[in-house]
């Protein structure tokens, strides 16, 4: 399109064009779907503008968030990942419903039983069931974490026995729900917060 | 998501510091906006804003396969905002969090945030004369007065038409790039 022709488009968009032009223009319009899109995009960037109510953050805040990069780098050293650094909790398991006298001796039978642990920094519920493979498919973990003060807790993943961390990290909602699958078998659970890493030990998934 | 977008968060997982800075830069505005518009006070709106941003550096690796970074970002600091009202109507602080009543965005509001971002950044990226041209066209009223926007910018009258063409071009441009549609 020529800058003249954009010109007019513009003028008609502002309503600029006297009317026996502007009823040309429209005619044109209907006619032309590129030059109709230009006047479209033109008046939804005006209507966008007129009516924005955003704000430019303070620069001071800006910069606190730029800090928070350096400050992680200064924090992690190179190869490690990001929950390295952070302060590890381990809780304590305060209830196994496998021990109740309805499930006594019948541990491997049980299809669903509950688990909860006491920390400093939050109490967890988990529920352990089996995720609808029948006894061999996998296991269905849904859990809440009910923390103490101001902690907030994102993501949660399953660690092997042994092994250095987590393969995979899920969320953890809003209201301290979460949900992980896996095989049977013996695992830790990591909580992890911006602050630390809440640790459920040895937790037996039947 | 966005191939700027994909390319900068992949820059912040190689430790690139200003590969972040561009980053903040990009979606500052986007972000510390949301609180304020639901009434956060000022210094909630700058806790929520910190918040977000160091959510969103701890998962930058989930990040860079986001199909939209302000999606994300909006539907992040919507929900920090609610956890905040939260917090402030459990210790009876303020009463006027109310207006953030649930966790997730209401969507035609998510999308008209997304879209006053996407002129906002299309913006920034074309020069500094065609941006004080059009925001002064565009903030005017429905017919702007050219003589008083060429007085304004120190340009003569019978230029502005035919400058903001170009400008509107490049604008236009951009926008295209970034997905903007009417």
């Amino acid at each position: 399109m020529r800058e003249s022709e954009l010109e007019r488009l513009l003028a008609f968009a502002e309503g600029r064009l006297a009317p026996e032009e502007a009823a040309a223009m429209k005619a044109f319009l209907n006619s032309d779907r590129e030059a109709s899109e230009t006047v479209a995009r033109f008046q939804a960037v005006r209507a966008t503008l007129q009516t924005d109510d955003s704000v430019a953050p303070p620069a001071s805040v800006i910069e606190a968030a730029r800090a928070l990069f350096r400050e992680q780098k200064a924090r992690t050293t190179p190869g490690e990942s990001w929950w390295e650094s952070l302060r590890r909790v381990v809780a304590e398991m305060v209830f196994d419903g496998r021990a109740q006298p309805a499930l006594a001796g019948v541990r491997g039978a049980a299809t669903t039983y509950q688990l909860s642990f006491r920390s400093d920094a939050a109490d967890v519920d988990i529920e352990i069931g089996r995720g609808g493979g029948g006894e061999h498919g996998p296991r269905r973990l849904t859990g809440q974490v009910s923390p103490h003060g101001g902690l907030r807790v994102e993501r949660v993943g399953l660690v092997e026995i042994g092994a250095h961390g987590p393969a995979a990290w899920s969320d953890v909602d809003a209201g301290g729900m979460f949900e992980l699958t896996s095989g049977v078998g013996r695992y830790n659970i990591w909580l992890a917060s911006q602050d630390l890493v809440l640790v459920l030990p040895d937790v037996e998934v039947l | 998501m966005h191939g700027d977008d994909a390319s900068l968060v992949q820059r912040c997982l190689s430790g690139e510091a200003a590969a972040w800075d561009a980053l903040v830069e990009r979606y500052g505005r986007l972000v510390y906006s949301i609180p304020r518009r639901l009434r956060l006070s000022g210094a909630d709106s700058e806790d929520v804003f910190q918040t977000v941003f160091s959510i969103a550096l701890r998962r930058l690796d989930t990040l860079k396969d986001a199909e939209r970074l302000s999606a994300w970002l909006i539907r992040t600091t919507y929900r920090e905002c609610w956890r905040m009202g939260r917090r402030r109507k459990a210790t009876a602080l303020d009463a006027a969090d109310e207006t953030v009543a649930d966790e997730a965005p209401p969507p035609e509001l998510a999308a008209k945030w997304e879209r006053q971002h996407g002129v906002h950044q299309a913006l920034t990226e074309i020069d500094e004369r065609c941006r004080t041209l059009l925001t002064a066209l565009f903030l005017e009223a429905e017919t702007p007065d050219y003589a008083v926007i060429a007085a304004r910018l120190g340009m003569p009258v019978g230029s502005i038409g035919p400058t903001r063409a170009r400008c509107f071009k490049k604008l236009e441009t951009v926008l295209l790039r970034l997905g903007f549609s009417a």
